[in-house]
């Protein structure tokens, strides 16, 4: 018995092609970026903090530039953070967040060891300069980009004097991240980036860059 | 000794059911879709993302795995393959009066492994060179493009030519699963021969297609290199003559009647990349890195253009070393059969076969350290894509790294999978030379340098995994 040919029809294989085309074409878009367009909250700022990363802690100021202990938000607004490694700034700036590390214990050392100092320089050395910052069960995941502005030095030079300024003009080496939560809860802030020995891309003490419940989201 | 699972009459039952394929095909899917959802829109963090995680760690595991005990068990389930099928097809699993293909046949200059084994060496690059199984929108990429390739590739030629001649891994998968503990055969070759006038099985008939990766299971189908297990010949026989059996691992190796060269090259070529390509590549790295630097812009990896590069000349010293080795054993082998041996390229060509079990059992030894440190960053992922489904933008918190074995215990296994994978390659080695020579004297002769092989390349990839380098 002739096994029965299927039939070829020539306005399905159009059709199936063009199918293919289209789903083509969206991948390359997306490839490209353009695909699919940017979510609803860009372009909304809403609350906005700015969050100071250092080694090994945060800095948390608000609208107003005035430092506060947490971020607090309304469930369902929209939130802008601005994650501005403290590198970006000046050396005495730099230093004086430093200098916070050595006020409470870090990774099994007491406050003040002169060990922390040690690794803190050692890992500005190093070039252990960026953090990438995450907050657990959000949608914040941000790396710092201060390795260009440092030219290879532990310090800049020529940078903003303040973070006002820093962020006044904009300073390349800022990060922001927009984002909106419905779920009320306290979240941790947390330097993400963790090497199998549990040094990352800020180094020694970054596993310990943890900001127990720094993000509170409060019922609307 | 064999045992037809066929027999059982739940597995047959399974097996002749018209939607089996698709049906297995569907949680494949399911979990492929929030991969692409997970490693496009998803937290871009190689140990963070679901999509990254499952792919690299647990599929490529899974699939290393199924190699030992189900052959081609994956092609099975590829939704990769199936895209390219369902757009030829028109229909999900039933047959189809019409097809949307347009059904030409695959040139007769690429009906073979040279341009998969080509692609499976890009694809290999492409992760050392690039760090693909390390970035969740390369993984996307990869998987967007593979399918849009098997839905083109579908609707132009005839039956599954995407999944037979171009997918990167269907090389390294037909070659590995010669070692399966399963096959998929004709019953007896006299009913097929004598009985059988209309060849079901290749041809297809009103309700069942031919096979779709252009075997003949009736005829010249005598190993599982391009089995995809789909069953459609189980379905499509009406003399009942196909069985799915268990059997002894490795049978393929030395049962393939008619062993090609480009079959052979690829053989070499995935023993090559699980030994000497990866010792030549991290030893001199660093250093052709350097030098390269000086002639090209250097960048921070991934887009590294002198390591980019770099790894790709390793990648061809160490490729031409592996062939070069295995052609410079066969000569040995040669001579020491005496006049009247078979000429050095045939010996390769049968030899080269027999060294999978090295590959496939480095690569599993290379799984088990991987497994071993990563297990318990799954748990972590998944619960951060739960929490943000499927699109798993959210941060897991810590990753959890836990060592399940220390690492003295854990390279005592490796040891073992290695001796393992030695001792099947050597009693391959043997049985293709009892093959070849009638006479045992002259087939130890040729036999013993070949096993010598087998010994240098198991002594390189045990150096390399105890290598602190590494």
């Amino acid at each position: 018995m002739e096994t029965p040919r299927r039939v070829r029809h020539p306005a399905l294989t159009a059709a199936a092609a063009l199918g293919l085309s289209v789903l083509t074409g969206l991948v390359v878009l997306a490839f490209l970026g353009k695909f699919p367009p940017a979510p609803r909250d860009a372009g909304r700022a809403g609350t906005v903090f700015y969050v100071v990363a250092y080694h090994y802690g945060y800095a948390f100021y608000d609208r107003t530039f005035t430092e506060v202990a947490a971020m607090e938000v309304k469930a369902g607004e929209p939130v802008t953070l601005y994650i501005v490694p403290s590198q970006a700034l000046p050396r005495e700036m730099v230093l004086e967040y430093a200098e916070r590390s050595l006020r409470v214990p870090i990774g099994g050392l007491a406050a003040g060891d002169p060990q922390v100092r040690k690794k803190i320089l050692e890992d500005f050395a190093l070039g252990n300069v960026e953090h990438i910052i995450g907050i657990t069960g959000l949608p914040v995941y941000v790396t710092t980009n201060v390795t260009p502005a440092l030219n290879a030095r532990p310090f800049r030079d020529g940078g903003p004097q303040t973070l006002r300024e820093a962020v006044e003009r904009s300073d390349p080496t800022i990060k922001t991240v927009t984002f909106t939560t419905k779920r009320v809860g306290a979240y941790d802030v947390l330097c993400v980036d963790s090497g199998m020995d549990g040094a990352g891309t800020c180094g020694w003490g970054h596993k310990w860059m943890v900001a127990k419940g720094a993000f509170i989201v409060r019922p609307p | 000794m064999t045992r037809d699972l066929l027999v059982l009459p739940p597995v047959r039952r399974a097996l002749r059911f018209r939607p089996f394929q698709f049906l297995a095909i569907v949680p494949a899917a399911l979990v492929v879709a929030v991969v692409v959802a997970s490693t496009w829109f998803g937290i871009d963090h190689p140990g963070f993302n679901f999509g990254t995680v499952f792919t690299w760690v647990v599929w490529w595991g899974a699939l290393l795995l199924s190699f030992v005990f189900l052959g081609r068990a994956w092609c099975l389930v590829c939704p990769i393959g199936a895209a390219g099928e369902w757009v030829q097809r028109l229909r999900l699993w039933g047959r189809s009066r019409y097809t949307a293909g347009l059904e030409l046949p695959w040139p007769r200059r690429l009906r073979n492994l040279w341009l998969a084994t080509g692609l499976f060496l890009v694809f290999i690059w492409l992760d050392n060179g690039y760090g693909m199984s390390n970035s969740p929108r390369l993984t996307a990429g990869l998987i967007a493009v593979l399918t849009l390739a098997s839905a083109w590739i579908g609707l132009v030629f005839e039956r599954r030519a995407f999944c037979r001649y171009v997918c990167p891994l269907t090389a390294f998968i037909g070659l590995n699963s010669l070692f399966s503990m399963l096959e998929l055969r004709r019953r007896e070759a006299e009913v097929c021969r004598a009985d059988c006038a209309t060849k079901d099985c290749y041809r297809g008939n009103a309700t069942t297609y031919g096979c779709p990766m252009g075997e003949f299971p009736g005829g010249a189908m005598d190993t599982n290199l391009f089995c995809i297990l789909c069953t459609e010949c189980i379905k499509g026989c009406g003399h009942d003559n196909i069985g799915l059996r268990l059997r002894a691992p490795g049978q393929d190796l030395w049962a393939m009647r008619r062993p090609r060269a480009d079959g052979a090259f690829a053989a070499v070529t995935v023993v090559g990349l699980a030994t000497l390509i990866p010792l030549v590549t991290y030893a001199w790295l660093p250093k052709v890195r350097g030098l390269l630097a000086g002639v090209l812009p250097a960048g921070l990896p991934p887009n590294d253009p002198p390591r980019l590069v770099g790894v790709g000349l390793l990648f061809a010293i160490g490729l031409g070393a592996s062939v070069a080795l295995v052609y410079g054993f066969s000569l040995l082998s040669r001579r020491a059969a005496g006049a009247r041996a078979l000429p050095a390229r045939a010996l390769f060509v049968h030899y080269a076969y027999a060294l999978i079990p090295l590959g496939l059992f480095k690569f599993l030894a290379d799984l088990l350290d991987h497994a071993l440190r990563t297990w318990g960053a799954l748990g972590d992922v998944t619960r951060a894509l739960m929490l943000d489904f499927p699109l798993n933008r959210t941060v897991a918190g810590r990753v959890t790294v836990l060592h399940l074995l220390g690492p003295v215990e854990t390279y005592l296994i490796q040891i073992l999978l290695l001796l393992c994978g030695l001792l099947f390659t050597l009693f391959a080695l043997h049985r293709i030379s009892l093959r070849l020579f009638d006479d045992r004297e002259i087939a130890l002769a040729s036999f013993l340098p070949m096993a010598g092989l087998g010994v240098v390349l198991t002594l390189v990839s045990l150096w390399m995994l105890g290598a602190p380098l590494l």
